[in-house]
């Protein structure tokens, strides 16, 4: 299909009750917003992203997707930065309505993010305990991938085992095809209510060639990550390494902003506020989304355990791609390459790994 | 995404209302107060509730009670932050928020039929107490009872008439060190670990279960294994900052474990490394 | 009641001695001593002319100041020693112990233990060893009270 053919779905999906929210341009930045069109998309624009930078550019084409992540995720709307958790007055009564659930529809969500999605899946709704607002926000909704044929310089999905292709997660899969007069989408369904869609959509049958060729852009793009990172081992390389020294040489460029952290689609920390409204005496508890390179992170009475930047640093590091595989059975690290970019100072999560291998290498 | 049917259930987030029925003073610092449940309230020893006092903040205190007398929930807090100040100024009739019990208990099952040794240090008798009242009240359970507690003065043992009836009974041995005491105090002075190598159990079919300050956890199992009890056989319970108490906020994390569920008590050989690197 | 040669063997402080080095320790005894509650074992600036082996009850090492009063610094226990000044010069006791209990301990001669210890290494180094080792752990239980084991748990 062609362009006009993400415009009705835009409208079949708007037309079945979900809020659609997509890629669009704010501040500079291409971050996720409500979609009424393929107008509000990114249209013509690419992102050049390396360790600290991220710029938008013309691409000289119509390109719908022709661009990777932002610094936003679906993860904003899904396990919101701030959500009330209980609201009462002082005798406990409870006084916050049970919202309404919303219903979210994505589109052009990239490969790497549907693995975020099922990491936070993992985390919210798999480990014991259900998290009712994530489950609230994250049910019934609907997703459009788009796969990646032209990875960023940030990206190493292909090392994480998670894209660039999508392959579980979405309810339509989409591929961009740009070429010599040619400016079509390969759509397939990966769900029952996508089948539905895709039905409804109207689309003709893509020609064998057609599939072809978007298989083959996609199959390129893994071999065009701009980043690698060796998973081999890596749990008991990071476990190893807990006093190695070089945590400090890290930390004596990290500034502990916790970028990393608010960029990436699978952190889910959060802290509680708690506010009162002096006018009617009521409080209320507030979820915000909490870094563990804030220094009050780990506060307890006396101080908090972890003070230093490295050991901070080192958690983070850590549980990404060490101690998740022992709390939730995968890796914490989707591939994205969000931290590297939105970094200040371009601390790149899979060149400290490469140092981390190279020093456990001397050490044996 | 089909979870919608999850939500009915109860919200672990939501504070329930307890009412307050007595606070005692313990120590300088230290008090006990002991709440009335909406309805019976079951809890393991070593479990933990996270109290909230209105418009304040939450804290994690364990649940310092009888297991047996549901309703009545006891909390012995600290007065170290904002929050335990909130819960001090507390009285009879005042409301308090509760959520819990979360944690992993005393493995007091596993110790059956052999030694129990209880090691506490300064308020970590409070986490403690409900596993001696469960072993107090099953006490044909297991052989040699030992409770050994250490406090830094006289003045800062708390539950001091509990302690005075246990040191009572024939079939428990109880043993209290102070860190500093004037001469009015008959005791013993030394640390804690300082009980143990004249303590009655049989190292190889005993259980220990420690509580107290990391520090002292360490030393008081260094001191077990000397005297032979090994390292799965000593448990600790470990203190983190929570803010959920269900593994979601991420607070609590110790290495691999997330504390509110893994722990608060854990087997001594599997964090007995992690609590020896400095800032886990 | 059992011989002082008997008690001294069966000390925890002659453990792991041989024979005749237990028979060189014996020709230092210099008798028992019972104490009954309070009273003073050693005073603080005594002469350290003897090393306690306590073989009953308890002691407490405590210093006395001007105003704040008598503060019990450390526990010690039947099988426990009181007292290392006896090896070291000025061999002048540095702090009191009182018996919180009554309190029997064999009483081992200073002089004629330096005397035994320099007369034969093999015996000194077990000796020395041994007081070592008492300083060591005495040390190790002041620094963990010196570190307010129990002061950051809430």
């Amino acid at each position: 299909m062609g362009r006009d053919g993400v415009d009705r779905l835009i409208s079949i999906l708007e037309d079945r009750g979900f809020t659609v929210m997509g890629p669009t341009v704010r501040d500079g930045a291409i971050v996720h917003g409500p979609l009424r069109s393929t107008g509000d998309l990114p249209i013509g624009l690419r992102d050049e992203q390396g360790p600290g930078t991220y710029r938008l550019f013309e691409r000289g084409d119509d390109a719908l997707f022709g661009y990777v992540v932002g610094p936003s995720s679906p993860k904003m709307n899904f396990h919101p930065a701030e959500t009330v958790l209980w609201k009462g007055s002082s005798d406990l009564t409870r006084a916050d309505p049970a919202p309404e659930p919303p219903r979210f529809a994505f589109i052009g969500v990239r490969a790497c993010e549907l693995a975020a999605i099922a990491i936070q899946d993992r985390v919210f709704l798999g480990s014991g305990a259900v998290d009712r607002i994530y489950a609230s926000n994250r049910s019934g909704s609907f997703m459009v991938a788009v796969n990646c044929v032209e990875p960023g310089a940030t990206c190493f999905c292909a090392s994480m085992d998670t894209g660039p292709r999508a392959r579980t997660g979405y309810d339509l899969a989409m591929t961009e095809v740009i070429g010599d007069g040619i400016h079509h989408f390969v759509v397939e369904a990966g769900s029952d209510i996508g089948a539905e869609v895709l039905t409804e959509l109207g689309a003709r049958l893509a020609a064998a060639d057609e599939i072809e060729t978007a298989e083959r852009l996609v199959g390129e793009a893994a071999g065009k990550m701009g980043r690698s990172l060796d998973t081999v081992g890596i749990k008991e390389l990071l476990y190893a390494a807990a006093e190695d020294p070089y945590w400090e040489e890290i930390a004596a460029r990290c500034l502990t902003c916790a970028n990393c952290t608010m960029v990436c689609p699978t952190c889910f920390c959060s802290t509680v506020e708690d506010r009162g409204e002096l006018a009617n005496g009521s409080a209320e508890r507030v979820r915000k989304w909490d870094s563990c390179f804030n220094f009050e992170f780990s506060l307890v009475h006396g101080g908090p355990h972890r003070v230093s930047p490295a050991s901070r640093y080192r958690q983070w590091m850590t549980h990404k791609l060490a101690s998740w595989y022992d709390q939730f059975d995968t890796s914490g690290c989707v591939g994205c390459g969000r931290c590297i970019t939105w970094c200040p100072v371009g601390i790149d999560i899979t060149a400290e790994a490469a140092a981390f291998r190279a020093r456990g290498g001397d050490r044996a | 995404m089909e979870t919608a049917a999850d939500l009915s259930l109860v919200d672990p987030m939501a504070p329930v209302p307890f009412m307050v029925l007595q606070r005692r003073e313990e120590t300088h610092d230290t008090f006990t107060l002991s709440l009335e449940p909406p309805e019976p309230f079951q809890f393991r020893p070593g479990q933990f509730n996270m109290l909230y006092p209105f418009g304040i903040g939450e804290s994690a205190i364990s649940i310092s009670g009888d297991p047996a007398a549901p309703r009545r929930l006891v909390h012995t807090i600290r007065r170290v932050g904002n929050v335990t100040a909130a819960l001090d100024r507390l009285r009879p009739g005042d409301v308090v928020g509760v959520r819990g019990p979360f944690g992993n208990p005393w493995p007091l099952d596993e110790a059956r039929g052999g030694d129990l040794v209880f090691v506490a240090g300064g308020i970590g008798l409070a986490p403690l107490r409900p596993a001696i009242a469960w072993a107090v009240s099953h006490r044909d359970d297991y052989r040699r009872v030992v409770v050994l507690i250490g406090a830094r003065t006289p003045a800062d043992i708390v539950f001091v008439e509990q302690v005075q009836e246990w040191r009572g009974q024939f079939d428990l041995e109880v043993g209290v060190t102070v860190d500093a005491a004037d001469h009015a105090w008959r005791g013993p002075v030394g640390v804690v670990t300082s009980l143990i190598p004249g303590a009655d159990f049989e190292p190889s079919e005993a259980l220990a279960m420690i509580c107290g300050p990391e520090i002292m956890m360490r030393f008081t199992a260094a001191e077990l294994v000397k005297r032979g009890v090994t390292t799965d056989r000593i448990h600790v319970s470990v203190e983190r900052n929570m803010k959920c108490g269900i593994g979601f906020c991420g607070h609590c994390q110790f290495g691999p474990y997330f504390v509110c569920r893994d722990g608060p008590v854990f087997r001594y050989d599997r964090v007995e490394r992690l609590l020896t690197v400095k800032e886990v | 009641m059992p011989s002082l040669e008997e008690q001294l063997a069966a000390h925890p402080f002659a453990r792991g001695l041989v024979p005749e080095q237990v028979r060189t320790l014996e020709s230092c005894i210099d008798g028992e001593t019972t104490w009954v509650t309070d009273a003073f074992l050693v005073s603080a600036d005594g002469e350290a002319d003897h090393c306690y082996l306590l073989v009953e009850g308890a002691a407490v090492i405590s210093a006395d100041s001007p105003g704040r009063g008598r503060r019990s610094i450390q526990t010690i226990h039947a099988g426990d020693v009181v007292g290392w000044s006896w090896l070291f010069p000025p061999h002048r006791w540095a702090f009191d112990a009182t018996a919180l209990t009554e309190t029997r301990a064999l009483v081992l001669d200073g002089a004629k233990l330096r005397f035994a210890i320099d007369d034969d290494p093999a015996f000194g180094l077990e000796i020395v060893r041994r007081v070592g080792a008492l300083v060591a752990d005495r040390l190790n239980a002041t620094r963990l009270q010196l570190l307010d084991l129990y002061g950051n748990r809430g």
